[in-house]
């Protein structure tokens, strides 16, 4: 195989999307559109695609809420891997000590819980009484979507990272 | 408002319809439910319950067919409907219907069935 394809054959196997930008209420929507369109060209089950544009635009909304300076990264990738592959979505942005200790605190709940979706279920409840910061939409990555997540910070970078696996049947 | 005590609810990419019919209110979500929509969607919800409580309606039938995505922001607002009805002893029925084209109505609508088991149905 030469090099040229050797290169072709990489970039088939890991289609990746990453966007630099500041987003706003008004993008939401067109950016999980984009990323939901991104998805079906290596993603025949529809019911993933729409996982993953859940857990895009979750994780978009906290990012217009709590970014300090606006600007959110987002990277999209899929790694193919003999059994199984995984779809993962990370965001980055910077945010406030409280913020980045609110993220922590409610994905260490989101690992603790035996069962997420009840956990998601007793947020909503404890959300009623509260008017922002519920952690409702990383929650629902969890329950509802059933991505893995986890945090990552770095000084004021804080990372979120969620994860999908993706069965060989599902892969176009 | 319009004659029959609501007008529909209109925002960019997203709307609710109300009808009323005897003891009856059709509330036709369309669009994308996001965070444009939350706050909006929160103060409409209680001007719906007090109207329908107002009118002695039955049933409330919600009809997502034309739904195409709700964010949790938006689930809170609705969450908050629901809970209000369940706490006033179930003044009225809340029921669903979903798109079978969209599988995601059903798995979402069932945390918020849970707030208020007695109160909502969904189909």
């Amino acid at each position: 195989m030469t090099e040229a394809n050797d290169s072709q054959s990489l970039l088939e196997s890991r289609p990746a999307l990453s966007l630099t930008f500041r987003p706003h209420a008004g993008l939401l929507t067109p950016v999980r559109d984009f990323v939901s369109s991104f998805c079906g060209t290596f993603l025949r089950d529809d019911d993933m695609i729409y996982r993953i544009g859940v857990t895009v635009h979750e994780l978009l909304e906290n990012a217009i809420k709590y970014s300090l300076d606006g600007t959110t990264e987002m990277r999209i990738e899929l790694r193919r891997q003999t059994g199984a592959s995984h779809v993962s979505i990370l965001t980055e942005n910077r945010a406030t000590r409280e913020s980045i200790l609110a993220v922590r605190n409610i994905i260490e709940r989101i690992h603790e819980a035996d069962d997420p979706f009840e956990l998601y279920c007793d947020m909503i409840r404890a959300s009623l009484e509260q008017e922002t910061g519920s952690g409702l939409g990383l929650a629902r990555i969890r329950a509802e979507a059933g991505l893995e997540i986890h945090s990552s910070v770095s000084d004021d970078h804080v990372s979120v990272f969620a994860e999908a696996r993706i069965d060989q049947g599902s892969l176009v | 408002m319009n004659a029959s005590g609501v007008a529909p609810l209109t925002l960019a990419g997203f709307e609710v319809v109300p009808l009323f019919k005897a003891d009856v209110l059709d509330l036709t979500w369309k669009g994308n439910a996001d965070m444009n929509v939350s706050v909006a969607l929160k103060s409409y919800l209680r001007e719906v319950d007090a109207e329908v409580r107002r009118q002695k309606v039955q049933v409330v039938h919600a009809d997502l067919h034309e739904l195409y995505f709700m964010s949790s922001a938006c689930f809170q607002a609705t969450a908050a409907w629901l809970g209000g009805i369940a706490k006033s002893a179930g003044a009225y029925k809340v029921t669903f219907a979903t798109h079978p084209a969209h599988p995601w109505q059903k798995r979402s609508l069932e945390a918020i069935r849970r707030i208020a088991p007695d109160v909502v149905a969904i189909t």
